[in-house]
């Protein structure tokens, strides 16, 4: 395949939009676009960046987010990777240990338990050990809703925000997901970039030219409110979004959207400040419940804005179990609008 | 311990002698590798009864048996080659320039030393050697040596990753995807296996089923040798030949030395899964002995010079754990500090780190802590 061929997105796993569908508007990316241009432009303007992972330089990666890098960087600076997630987590810590900022793609985020002692015991522990900066990026494909069965749809967060050292991000817009992969690959630590697949090609921006940069650690409203808020990140942002509009429109009040944006460290000013101003709270995310990141959130809500709580802090994420693969069971699975729609009318009506 | 007092010879007297082979080496060069590793030997006693007497604490890891393996195989690298040495790394760290005083200091847990107190045992970076860090998990720095000898390619330079690995962390998924990979990009990479028989108290014959671990090498297409780990002159000559080929681009080469590790895993350890007569021939074949032995017959050492390097080994050590004794300890308040690299870190202070450009870190001249 040459450098000027349009990518095909043959995804092994469909995100239910039909092959070699881009971006609408003019000079509009895709979310999947917007990392894409990131990973080039870091990779243009530092010579230290480089790409490691499994069919990224040939193919140019599972979802075509490196198309054309091969060609552009060469064989030193895009490499594929035997099928080895510890070997690969690995090679980045000895190449940033010399140095160079590696970035490493899981080709779903799924597979990054075969690397998780490198991460956590070896990456996440380096520097608060040694005082040497590791610096590199794990890009992790993740979430469901594109019938990937139980291999291909983790939210594998609630792992790695337990692990100091860490740091973790979650972008749910396409300027996002371009400003927080730069950030990413310009931090000194190890930085996890959760993906959404189902936003890949859903979420769509016009990118400024140049000068974007998302500061981890800050959180975003996405949508103004007044009367409950809801703390999430990723496809959720969307999700309760819209339900968001749907609740104002019938009147039944107005629901404020923050979007977290960054896991580890999370942003512990908005959360006080947006529970202040709002007085409900849910705390909603697509990965499963039970010692799921939410948890973390509302026991802090819990601890430092009680005072300001007219309500029980609600939690609501998927099911607890694997995720399914048929599509009447993933879809009961997730966490649904009608849910969402639930939670937010008891926590009004309180 | 009087610097004057002569110690007991390290071996038995029937002790074999060394290969005979060509290894290229001065006397001045022999002497040197010798007194490495009686410092080595030295120190690790020291260590032992500073455990006993409650002076240390934590896990104490003699490599008494092993200094042949270690000293040798580091003696092969050149200044700006890479190092990822084990927990018995004493030796391997001396040999490629790490500070006596720097590792009494991370050993006793101190403020001031290169891990603040954070981790145990000889987990430290020298960054200025290129030696670096590992964690408990023996095994898994094969993978992180891989990626700092693709560094190396990236950056044009013709050196070397060395890692130590130890017989038990051969069944590990690491030891097949560091090699794998190795070979398959074709990275300038040494795995050195320390085999000392017994992983913690588990004989090799229930952590791999092959003879010899050189037998993994064709599968891997990497050359690789089982060999004599006593021999301190073999190792090295193994290793500078695999060394050789790496710098030549020939990719990786995996090394299987083999010495009886002579006191237990650790110090808290018993030690009494080895039988009597097993442990009895291994101190026969006392690395330090056998060199010991080598260097009088080729009259390269006499008793004088034997009891000058013993005087000059005690009295550094005693000066360096004088001095690392008197640091003071880490402060409690500092137990949540320097996680994340912006918070910075007791070993540089407050602050971002700087980060280094494509052109590497400068890397300082190899200075020994051996001869006058």
């Amino acid at each position: 395949m040459s450098a000027t061929a349009p990518p095909r997105f043959n995804a092994p796993m469909g995100d239910g939009l039909p092959h070699g569908e881009a971006a609408g508007k003019v000079g509009e990316s895709t979310y999947l676009q917007a990392i894409s241009r990131a990973l080039r432009d870091e990779m243009r303007r530092d010579e230290r960046t480089l790409l490691v992972g499994e069919d990224i330089a040939v193919m140019g990666g599972a979802f075509k987010i490196t198309h054309g890098f091969l060609e552009e960087f060469g064989a030193t600076r895009v490499v594929d990777m035997p099928i080895a997630e510890s070997g690969i987590l690995g090679t980045c810590i000895g190449a940033a240990l010399m140095g160079l900022r590696p970035i490493a793609e899981m080709q779903f985020a799924d597979f990054i338990t075969c690397g998780f002692n490198q991460l956590v015991n070896n990456a996440a522990t380096w520097h608060y050990r040694t005082g040497t900066p590791l610096p590199f990026v794990v890009r992790l494909p993740a979430g469901g809703n594109i019938a990937g069965g139980p291999f291909h749809s983790r939210n594998p967060e609630a792992w790695f925000v337990h692990q100091p050292g860490l740091k973790v991000v979650a972008p749910s817009t396409a300027e996002d997901a371009y400003g927080l992969t730069i950030a990413a690959i310009r931090d000194d630590n190890p930085v996890l970039v959760l993906e959404h697949k189902y936003l890949y090609r859903r979420q769509k921006a016009v990118l400024p030219e140049q000068g974007l940069v998302t500061q981890i650690g800050k959180a975003a409203v996405r949508r103004p409110g007044r009367d409950a808020v809801v703390f999430t990140y990723g496809w959720m942002v969307h999700e309760a979004s819209a339900v968001a509009d749907e609740l104002a429109a019938s009147g039944a009040g107005e629901v404020e959207v923050v979007d977290l944006r960054t896991l580890l460290p999370y942003d512990a000013a908005a959360l006080v400040e947006r529970t202040q101003a709002c007085h409900r709270v849910l705390v909603l995310h697509e990965d499963t419940l039970t010692g799921g990141f939410g948890g973390e959130i509302a026991a802090f809500i819990g601890e430092h804005a009680f005072e300001s709580l007219d309500a029980p802090v609600l939690r609501l994420g998927a099911a607890d179990a694997p995720v399914p693969f048929a599509q009447p069971l993933e879809k009961a699975f997730l966490p649904s609008r009608d849910r969402i729609e639930q939670a937010l009318r008891s926590l009004l009506a309180w | 311990m009087s610097p004057a007092a002569r110690p007991t010879a390290f071996a038995l007297p029937e002790t074999p002698a060394l290969d005979e082979r060509e290894h290229g080496l001065s006397q001045a060069e022999l002497i040197q590798l010798f007194e490495i590793m009686v410092l080595t030997r030295t120190v690790d006693r020291r260590l032992q009864a500073l455990y006993r007497q409650g002076k240390v604490y934590g896990g104490v890891y003699s490599q008494e048996g092993n200094e042949g393996v270690a000293v040798g195989a580091a003696s092969a690298l050149e200044d700006g080659d890479c190092l990822f040495p084990m927990h018995r790394g004493l030796g391997a760290r001396l040999m490629h320039g790490d500070s006596l005083d720097v590792i009494l200091a991370q050993l006793l847990g101190r403020g001031a030393g290169p891990t603040a107190g954070r981790d145990s045992g000889l987990h430290h970076d020298v960054l200025d050697r290129r030696i670096f860090a590992m964690i408990s998990h023996l095994g898994t720095q094969l993978p992180v040596a891989c990626g700092a000898a693709m560094a190396l390619q990236r950056m044009g330079e013709r050196r070397v990753a060395l890692n130590f690995t130890g017989d038990g962390a051969t069944a590990l998924g690491d030891f097949h995807e560091g090699l794998n990979l190795a070979s398959v990009l074709k990275l300038p990479v040494i795995l050195v296996v320390e085999n000392n028989l017994y992983a913690y108290s588990t004989k090799n014959e229930r952590e791999f089923a092959c003879a010899e671990l050189a037998a993994r090498g064709p599968a891997y297409a990497m050359p690789a040798t089982t060999l004599d780990g006593t021999d301190v002159l073999a190792v090295r000559a193994a290793v500078l030949e695999a060394t050789a080929h790496a710098r030549a681009g020939g990719g990786p080469s995996l090394v299987e030395a083999r010495a009886l590790r002579l006191r237990g895993h650790s110090e808290a350890d018993a030690h009494d899964y080895v039988p009597k007569s097993e442990l009895e021939a291994g101190r026969r074949n006392d690395p330090l002995g056998r060199f010991e032995k080598s260097l009088r017959e080729w009259r390269m050492l006499d008793d004088s010079l034997f009891d000058e390097i013993h005087a000059r080994v005690t009295s550094r050590l005693d000066a360096a754990l004088e001095r690392a004794t008197a640091l003071a300890p880490p402060d409690g308040s500092e137990a949540a500090w320097g996680r994340w690299s912006e918070e910075g870190h007791p070993s540089r202070g407050a602050g971002v780190a700087g980060t280094p450009g494509l052109a590497a870190r400068p890397v300082a001249p190899r200075r020994l802590e051996a001869g006058a």
